[in-house]
């Protein structure tokens, strides 16, 4: 499990942030008990990992709903509708950044530039980027996702 | 003007010159490098900042983040200056000096960048100066002033930190998050000083906060209570409690530690007579600034309700105590002791010395035995920790002390640590150790437990040689085995500085294979490469230097494990300069004290026998008495004269063996049938419920002495407040001995300090004056080292030639048996001291409230024992019970408890096994069952011993009453 | 009582002994009996070698030997 990961990833160079990668790409998040056998495991103080973790907006400590949702909010997507895309989604789902769908599946975040810039405004989830996202295609999205799940994360 | 600056003179410990000096040699060897500062010319080491610079000239440029006991930060931005030829303003802590620049600190622009820089810092900082428990003693309100701060533009409507709420839960000091400006001088105390690492910031920009551990209260987090944080934070964010209840400080005096054997120079804080905070001094030599939980925040006890003020007499120790006048108690106490040799004879009486007491106290309590008992019936606290390491070292080198300072270690490659457990029991040091670490040096650990020291963070990995208790020898013999049978021995060195024909001897007996890794590993369980490795890494890594403890010394060969630490020094060259050498972590503040002192049955002050007629008559003659000429008892050996019924009197300074010395029941056997035991403590202790007589001793805040530290640095404790009993305790036992018929007038300790330097070459040259002067001074001084010797055995042994002495490996008695197939070894806890006589006196209960078992899980599983279980402990001295902590520190068969509160009774375990040379008793290794408990929670000495103790402390309630 | 304090006397000498070794039977006696002169109280010396008989198959030769010649 955790410990696994960091066994596996310990020998890579500056080998804290791979290891939480993969920790949150299995998990969807980084579980707040998982810091102790994360700086176990790499030799590093406790506190030094939670700093890291807290620093980078991308690491989350809580529980993620099934699908995260993000939306770039960088210079070229705000100038071509961005905002009004970002209300839209809000709306939409009911929910602030970093807030989940009350039935787990979908939690909205932000991030400041998927470089698809000829492509804005940029929406990714999980892995998987969509450019020219429009509110009618944004609906299309999320009501794609919210069908039940063919495959096993 | 051209300012030069002189390091050994001209750098004032009371000022913050911003960053640090590039290297702590006292004097600097590289280039220096001329700059011009706001029009004065200054001249210093090259690696110098600008700030350091400027501050040097007396030019102080405004900072916040930067502070001289840490790493330049550049966070501030408040330290900007102009530099000639550069464009822009350069942060003056993190720039260094270049030959010719000229550097201006004030002018218009950089004024109003200051003031931008303060109004944004004081945007998001509650504006309550006059209330807040920093008012005058804050580094942000220092710089508002300085800087001219007049206005705050940004309103209170935006964002802020005023509403978090402060973290309480650490007994000493506060954390209130509401007054933090990121200065992030906290978390880099704890990384760079402390080594902990037990902070951090979490979040960034706006949202950074400090986070102890993962956002956790400081209690629940690593941090292990120094208060580096504390005394490194600019602003009330991070403060003592005791201040915040108290108020700012009026005076301070300068003083030394009474815990432990680094001896950390310490500034009391006062008001009036009160202490406020203990600070640990920048201008200590042993600790340069820092100190750990028990120096800093554990001095409560010297007002605890238990302390006792009156001297007390009884009749038996059925009786209730007497409150008494000092002439009384000196008169009884005498009466007794003069008609006990009376009938049994001379030898019917002994002492024993505190290693807690101040040289002169216990110079004048060995001084009393010789002269007023008439007999050498003196012994100190040394039997049962480091006497092997004045046995072992003095055969090999000729002088029975540690051979470097602490600073020592900046040059050391390559750390063998033996037996010792410095982050716990010699924090502050540990702390440097770990700070070497980090800077690449290499460490061996031998230690059946996994120590702290192996997991040190952002240090190589170190070698961890995890041997069963009681091989020490053989692993040692191992090491040196490797060096001779690989060729990688210092021939020259040898040639040159040691004796031939025991080296060749010695050469001969080491090289037989018996003692290889192949063949010792059957003993000590070790893999032999891994001690392979570790033995090319002690004899070719570089300056390589051992420090050992209570680890190597408390075994029944421990004076032999000595022997064959000093042989592997000499083997190596590694003796001598500094970076190397042979370092015994001297447990108690004065122990090393207590034996410079004599405080022996066999040697006099300087470690002189007293077989040796001239030093002896030179004593007679000072003292006007004779001197027996012959050893007399140590405490083993009193105890077992106790016992047999020869020995009938005891005077115990500030020691408590019922509870520190091993096979308690015999101890108790010992002190119970006695006829008059004389204990001088500041509480009734255990050993003290026994006693006839009890003296009420002063601690190190009522006294005037000097205490001796494991560096051989003598330093100078202060009273700081009058004693609570009326008498400093040198003047005790002056007046015990005037009532004995034996004269004791000085006027101040100083007298008694003039005395021993006149009657002990070593320290010839030590006087109040010069401590006065010059801070403290390392042995020994006088007309050969007129500043004291930091680096002994520099181009000769005191001894002369090295000496290799023959270490044949003999397992001890104490075997595993089926009864009992588990080994204890004992050690101690970084927030409890020694028995706790003082330390559970304080808020330090917090940490270790009780002695647990540290039981691995396996031999656990085994047993059908989980964490917290009540177990009982058995070997065959007794049985006790305590609470079992599964851990993997310890390896299977091993198991290990602390000896800090005295219910545990881990002594009732220990048994009589002791170090052939020394009698010190072989705590370290004893054979134990570990089993579930056996009927009630506590055992049957618990049981008896609980039921003494409230007798005890029913009739010292009682005391006054009428008999 | 007596004989516990005697007994202790005598597994402190052998213990010398055993430590002292050093293959020479005569240099090591002589190094046994040297320790104790230097380190041991009058009493204990005295004591030991005042019961000598009846502890001395308890002792080891080198003990015995050294013990010997102290008396």
């Amino acid at each position: 499990m955790v410990a696994d990961i960091v066994a596996s990833l310990k020998h890579k160079p500056g080998a804290l942030l791979p290891v939480l990668h993969e920790i949150q790409r299995q998990f969807g998040h980084v579980p707040e008990e998982a810091v102790e056998l994360i700086a176990r495991g790499l030799d590093l103080p406790i506190a030094e990992v939670h700093g890291v973790i807290s620093f980078y907006h991308y690491f989350s400590t809580s529980p993620r709903g099934r699908h995260v949702v993000e939306i770039c909010r960088a210079e070229s997507c705000q100038a071509m509708g961005g905002r009004e895309l970002e209300l839209f989604a809000k709306q939409k789902l009911g929910l602030n950044y970093s807030e989940t769908t009350a039935d787990q599946q979908i939690t909205l975040e932000f991030v400041h530039c998927l470089g698809n810039c000829a492509c804005s405004p940029s929406v990714r989830v999980g892995t998987q980027i969509y450019g020219r996202m429009s509110s009618e295609r944004f609906e299309a999205l999320i009501d794609e996702l919210g069908a039940p799940a063919l495959e096993a994360r | 003007m051209l300012e030069y600056f002189d390091p050994r003179n001209d750098i004032d410990p009371e000022r913050d010159y911003g960053t640090a000096a590039p290297s702590t040699d006292p004097v600097p060897t590289g280039d220096l490098v001329d700059l011009v500062v706001d029009g004065a010319k200054v001249r210093v080491p090259d690696g110098t900042s600008v700030m350091r610079a400027a501050s040097i000239a007396g030019i102080n440029i405004p900072k916040l983040c930067a502070t001289d006991s840490l790493e330049a930060y550049g966070s501030c931005r408040l330290c900007l200056v102009e530099i000639g030829g550069k464009a822009g303003y350069s942060a003056s802590c993190t720039t260094l000096v270049e030959e010719g620049m000229e550097v201006s600190t004030q002018s218009d622009k950089l004024g109003r960048l200051r003031r931008n820089v303060m109004e944004l810092y004081i945007s998001d900082h509650p504006l309550d100066c006059l209330t807040c428990s920093a008012n005058g003693d804050c580094e942000l309100q220092d710089m508002a002033g300085i800087v001219g701060l007049r206005e705050q533009r940004y309103g209170d409507g935006g964002s802020n930190h005023l509403d978090d709420m402060p973290d309480g839960s650490n007994p000493y000091f506060q954390y209130d998050p509401a007054k933090c400006i990121v200065c992030s001088r906290c978390v880099r105390a704890c990384e760079q000083i402390q080594g902990t690492y037990a902070l951090s910031i979490s979040g960034r920009g706006f949202a950074s906060r400090i986070s102890a551990g993962q956002g956790q209260p400081f209690m629940d987090s690593d941090c292990v209570s120094c208060g580096a944080c504390v005394q490194a934070c600019p602003t009330a964010t991070l403060t003592e409690k005791t201040i915040i209840a108290t108020g700012q400080p009026d005076h301070s005096v300068i003083t030394t530690c009474a815990y432990c054997g680094v001896g950390c120079a310490f500034k009391a804080e006062m008001k009036g007579d009160q202490v406020v905070r203990m600070v640990p001094w920048k201008g200590g030599r042993a600790n340069r600034g820092h100190a750990c939980i028990k120096g800093r925040f554990a001095f409560g006890y010297a007002s605890h309700k238990d302390r006792i003020t009156q001297p007390m007499i009884r009749q038996s120790i059925d009786l209730p105590w007497r409150n008494v006048s000092w002439d009384e108690a000196f008169e009884f106490a005498a009466g007794r002791l003069r008609s006990i040799q009376a009938e049994y004879g001379r030898d019917s009486v002994g002492g024993i010395t505190s290693s807690r007491c101040t040289n002169e106290e216990i110079y004048l309590v060995q001084k009393m035995v010789r002269a007023a008992f008439g007999n050498n019936n003196i012994d100190n606290c040394a039997r049962v920790c480091h006497a092997p390491t004045g046995f072992g070292l003095k055969t090999t080198l000729g002088e029975s002390a540690g051979t470097q300072t602490f600073d020592s270690v900046e040059k050391t490659d390559v750390m063998l640590v033996i037996g010792a457990n410095p982050t716990e029991s010699h924090p502050v040091f540990g702390s440097r150790m770990r700070k070497r670490l980090r800077e690449g040096t290499r460490l061996i650990v031998v230690d059946p437990r996994r120590i702290d020291l192996v997991k040190s963070p952002h240090a190589e990995t170190a070698y961890h040689l995890k041997l069963l208790p009681g091989t020490n020898v053989a692993l040692i013999n191992a090491l040196a085995h490797v060096i001779v049978d690989e060729g990688l021995e210092q021939a020259a060195f040898i040639a040159q500085r040691c004796e031939r024909e025991a080296f060749d001897t010695w050469r001969t007996f080491i090289g037989d294979s018996r003692h290889s890794p192949e063949q010792t590993e059957q003993y000590t369980g070790v893999p032999a490469e891994d001690v392979r490795q570790a033995a090319r890494l002690y004899a070719t890594g570089g300056n390589a230097a051992i420090y050992y403890g209570l680890g190597v010394t408390e075994h029944s060969q421990g004076s032999t494990a000595v022997m064959g630490i000093a042989n592997l020094a000499m083997l190596t060259g590694n003796i001598g300069r500094e970076g190397v050498g042979v370092n015994p972590m001297r447990g108690q503040n004065n122990v090393q004290g207590a034996c410079d002192m004599g405080s022996f049955p066999h040697e006099l002050p300087g470690y002189r026998h007293l077989s040796g007629d001239p030093v002896r008559q030179q004593f007679e003659e000072a003292w006007g008495v004779d001197i027996l000429p012959e050893p007399g008892y140590r405490i083993t050996n009193m105890l077992d004269a106790a016992v047999e019924g020869s020995l009938k009197g005891m005077y115990i300074q500030g020691e408590d063996i019922a509870q520190s010395d091993p096979n308690t029941q015999h101890v108790e056997a010992a002190l119970g049938n006695l006829e008059c035991l004389i204990v001088q403590d500041l509480f009734l202790n255990e050993t003290a419920k026994y006693a006839h007589v009890f003296l009420p001793g002063s601690t190190f805040l009522e006294k005037d002495g000097t205490f001796t530290n494991a560096e051989r640095r003598i330093s100078p404790v202060r009273k700081v407040m009058a004693p609570a009993s009326g008498l400093q305790e040198w003047q005790v036992t002056a007046g015990l001995s005037r009532a004995l018929g034996y004269a004791m007038d000085y006027d101040h300790p100083s007298e008694i300090m003039d005395e021993i330097a006149a009657l002990t070459p070593a320290f010839g040259g030590v006087s109040y004056d010069r401590l006065d002067r010059e801070g403290s001074l390392q042995w020994p001084c006088n007309e050969d080292a007129p500043d004291g010797t930091p680096i002994m055995h520099v181009e000769a042994f005191v001894r002369g030639k090295g000496f290799f002495a023959l270490t044949e490996f003999i397992p001890t008695d104490e075997k595993v048996t089926e009864q009992f197939p588990l080994l204890l070894t004992t050690g101690r806890i970084l927030s409890q001291y020694n028995v706790g006589a003082q330390t559970r006196r304080t808020d330090n209960v917090a940490w270790h409230s009780e002695d647990v078992l540290e039981v691995h899980a396996q031999d656990a599983q085994d047993r059908g024992i989980e964490n917290g279980d009540l177990v009982s402990l058995s070997s065959r001295s007794g049985i006790t019970q305590l609470h079992v902590k599964v851990s993997d520190r310890v390896q299977p068969g091993v198991v290990y408890t602390t000896f800090h509160h005295p219910e545990t009774g881990a002594n009732v375990i220990t048994t009589d096994n002791s170090d052939w040379a020394t009698n010190c008793p072989e705590y370290k290794v004893t054979a134990v069952q570990v089993g579930k408990p056996i009927g009630a929670s506590t055992s049957e000495w618990q049981q008896k011993h609980a039921r003494f103790s409230e007798t005890q402390i029913a009739l010292l309630d009682r005391q006054g009453e009428a008999q | 009582m007596t004989d516990a304090e005697l007994n202790h006397l005598v597994k402190m000498a052998n213990q010398i002994a055993s430590n002292s070794a050093t293959g020479n039977a005569e240099e090591a006696a002589l190094a046994v009996a040297s320790h104790i002169e230097r380190f041991w109280a009058g009493a204990m010396r005295d004591k030991i070698c005042g019961q000598l008989d009846q502890v001395s198959d308890e002792l080891s030769p080198t003990a015995l030997a050294a013990l010997t010649r102290l008396k």
